[in-house]
């Protein structure tokens, strides 16, 4: 089923999955993913987009910031957001 | 008020901030006005689709969004963000939604958290700041 998944939702799994290990490798780094393979690490996230869109084009890479807690991956909705925003 | 910082004074109470900012594609310069909520509720930025498409902003991500009924997933971008008085800020990641209301733009604490933000009562009404770098107290 994952082939039907989009390289971003992929990585978004990954990351999930593997982020207390990632973090003990990368902690803090700017971490950039296509789909399950970790691509490198940077010190800033203008860098790892950057190579990201060099090497994989729009929508085919991600970027995630290797911090142990949810923020790594989630937003909280503001209140002033309505829901049929989204 | 030094030049990295700005303030807004209101005559009475306030029902929200609102700031007239500019965002850009870092990697073109492109860039637009917007007026942005302030708002400590929300952990990131979050921008209307209409402006992040029109900018061209990265999309760099997807990650999970929490709220009453579940989760969604949603898109994140890259942009710069500049505020009143030139205060600039790079390599700031927001999510994007359908237009917002009034304005087009939510600061996050991902960016009010890099500086100073007070709210003071004063003889004149109510003043609202932000200073960037942050004064650290001892």
């Amino acid at each position: 089923m994952e082939r039907k998944l989009s390289k971003q939702k992929i990585a978004l799994n990954y990351f999930i999955k593997h982020q207390k290990e990632l973090c003990k490798r990368f902690f803090g780094k700017e971490l950039l993913l296509s789909g399950r393979k970790i691509i490198d690490a940077f010190d800033s996230l203008g860098e790892a987009v950057e190579i990201g869109e060099q090497k994989f084009g729009a929508g085919n890479y991600s970027v995630y910031k290797c911090l142990p807690d949810d923020s790594a991956y989630s937003i909280n909705i503001p209140y002033s957001l309505r829901l049929d925003n989204v | 008020m030094s030049k990295n910082s700005f303030a807004i004074n209101y005559d009475s109470e306030i029902g929200e901030i609102i700031v007239n900012v500019s965002v850009f594609n870092q990697k073109t310069g492109i860039g637009t006005n917007l007026k942005a909520l302030w708002d400590t509720g929300a952990n990131c930025c979050v921008i209307s689709e209409t402006i992040a498409k029109k900018l061209k902003l990265p999309n760099i991500a997807e990650v999970q969004m929490k709220h009453a009924n579940g989760i969604a997933i949603v898109k994140t971008h890259m942009l710069s963000l500049m505020l009143p008085n030139n205060i600039l800020f790079k390599d700031i990641r927001a999510m994007s939604c359908k237009p917002i209301h009034s304005f087009d733009m939510i600061i996050g604490m991902n960016v009010i958290s890099k500086g100073n933000m007070s709210i003071v009562h004063n003889k004149a009404g109510i003043k609202f700041s932000f200073k960037y770098p942050p004064t650290r107290t001892k």
